[in-house]
């Protein structure tokens, strides 16, 4: 990436609530399906959550810092398992 | 350029007028406001700001202070254009137009309030502002079936991003001692605080992943008022960005905001290929838009942001008025029951091509300019600019989807569409066109920052 992570904010510090926040979100979409289709549904929320935790992964990728990269790949798996555990039984949005 | 609209509001509320009385005190007082708006700009362009100030809470020190640079009046002029059109589109269009004008004349008020602002915490008291008309409008006046749900939603996230913006600006000023954004920097302030301003703006765009209200939202909300959620309130949060991050606490954009902003792109691109609703089409298009403007805040272009957030507003509230007179036309809004609209109405087939050409990006629109800005402060990294072009495929391709699914074809039975409906579209497509020839008139007045 062209910009150089570089400054007072650090990219893991960004990172970090935006997979936080955005995964509540998410959780959040499924109280309020209204018009949402299915599609949308299955897209928004795995796909949100693959890409959250792509995004954090991959700042660590970029920083050069993957000792613990293998920690994190495994977060991702625990996070991807828990929100699609809660979409059927709370949304019942995952086929 | 504040209190005219709130003062149509009042007019509007209290006294009893006919129909046309309404349309034109509504917009009457909106082009007032323009008017202000463009005394302002000889003193900008030659003392940088024009300043005003009146005592406010003096126990804690808070002044009301407004501010007038070349970017708040710009995006000032953005918002008076577009609600002006989108209140004269709703003379025919808007059954309870009364109170539908009070609801926009406040939310239009709310938003100057929020670029005019000098501090933090009467920042705040406007950004809030923004949001309970918005619920109101949506609840009381969407066009689908969820309206209530969609409205308790909007109203549930935007004041998830609004605290988050809120708790950071009391920890600011517990640090700073001072709420004013010009005295503001990030000296002693954690590095917590402009993530969580930010997180808080971004819910606000909705820029992936917390872009979930902004579908819902933008396609139950009645025509007119999606041309303003759409083309303007989003945009709120690209300003603040801007205003609050890179003007007052001065931060360089890091990776991360860079891979947000092309996410956002191709995702709002690739979910409005899949959409056959044309309003929900245009509302997943508005998240990739805010995809570019994150994209030109990523790339320190805040010229080139802020452009796109002006020609954003214009194009988008324009199309959303199209499809608000398609669905009035037509009687419907799914693609699979219009077409051949080319025909049987070719002056709104004229200010829709201006507008799918703006969504586009083609010269001579204005938004080609804009698009054109920030790529150029993305630099040379070949993957981003890679991703960023693949984003403008899948924006033409999209466009172009819409074009030859409502136009053309085998062409559907409409009713005829009045002139109120129409003169407000085609004036903001004559604005796209005057600002594509001529880009300096904003461009460089933007320039002039405070």
């Amino acid at each position: 990436m062209i910009i150089p992570a570089v400054g007072y904010v650090p990219d893991w510090m960004i990172a970090l609530p935006v997979c936080v926040v955005g995964s509540l979100l998410t959780l959040l979409n499924l109280k309020f399906r209204g018009r949402l289709s299915r599609f949308e549904r299955n897209f928004s929320i795995l796909g949100a959550q693959i890409a959250v935790w792509f995004t954090w992964i991959s700042t660590k990728v970029r920083s050069a810092q993957v000792d613990t990269l293998n920690r994190d790949i495994m977060m991702m798996a625990v996070g991807i398992l828990l929100v699609f555990v809660i979409s059927i039984f709370y949304g019942g949005a995952v086929p | 350029m504040l209190l005219l609209p709130v003062a149509a509001a009042a007019l509007l509320y209290f006294a009893e007028f006919g129909r046309r009385t309404i349309s034109i005190v509504s917009c009457g007082f909106i082009v007032l406001s323009l008017t202000v708006a463009v005394r302002c700009v000889p003193v900008v362009l030659e003392s940088g700001m024009v300043y005003e100030s009146y005592p406010w809470i003096p126990e804690l020190g808070f002044n009301f202070d407004l501010m007038v640079d070349g970017l708040s009046v710009s995006v000032v002029f953005a918002i008076l254009l577009v609600s002006g059109a989108a209140l004269w589109f709703s003379y025919s269009y808007e059954e309870k137009l009364r109170t539908f004008s009070v609801g926009v004349l406040l939310f239009v008020s709310a938003m100057v309030g929020v670029v005019l602002s000098t501090n933090m915490f009467q920042f705040y008291f406007f950004w809030e502002a923004m949001i309970i008309p918005a619920y109101f409008i949506i609840a009381g006046f969407g066009e689908g079936k969820y309206k209530g749900m969609t409205a308790v939603k909007f109203f549930v996230f935007m004041h998830i991003g609004a605290l988050l913006i809120l708790f950071s600006f009391v920890w600011v000023y517990t640090i700073k001692g001072t709420a004013e954004f010009m005295a503001l920097d990030m000296v002693g302030v954690p590095a917590a605080v402009p993530v969580l301003i930010f997180v808080g703006f971004c819910i606000k765009m909705g820029i992936f992943p917390f872009h979930n209200w902004l579908p819902d939202a933008h396609s139950e909300a009645p025509a007119p008022f999606s041309a303003l959620l759409s083309g303007l309130m989003v945009g709120m949060g690209g300003y603040g960005i801007i205003r609050v991050l890179m003007l007052t606490f001065q931060l360089p954009p890091t990776g991360v905001v860079l891979t947000m902003a092309l996410f956002t792109m191709l995702y709002g691109g690739i979910m409005a290929m899949a959409q056959s609703d044309i309003k929900r089409l245009l509302a997943y298009s508005t998240i990739s838009q805010m995809g570019y403007v994150l994209l030109g805040i990523a790339s320190s272009s805040a010229v080139g942001a802020a452009m796109h957030i002006f020609t954003h507003s214009l194009f988008k509230s324009l199309l959303f008025l199209c499809a608000g007179s398609v669905m009035y036309s037509a009687g419907a809004r799914t693609m699979e029951k219009i077409g051949g609209l080319n025909s049987r109405l070719p002056k709104l087939f004229v200010v829709a091509l201006v507008g799918i050409l703006s969504l586009m990006g083609l010269p001579p629109m204005a938004s080609f300019v804009s698009e054109v800005m920030i790529f150029e402060a993305m630099g040379a990294d070949a993957v981003a600019l890679l991703l960023a072009i693949s984003a403008g495929v899948v924006t033409l391709a999209y466009g172009l989807v819409l074009l030859r699914n409502v136009f053309f074809g085998k062409p559907v039975r409409v009713k005829k569409l009045p002139l109120h409906l129409w003169l407000p579209q085609a004036l903001l497509a004559l604005v796209l066109v005057a600002v594509g020839l001529f880009p300096d008139m904003i461009s460089y007045l933007m320039g002039v920052m405070a």
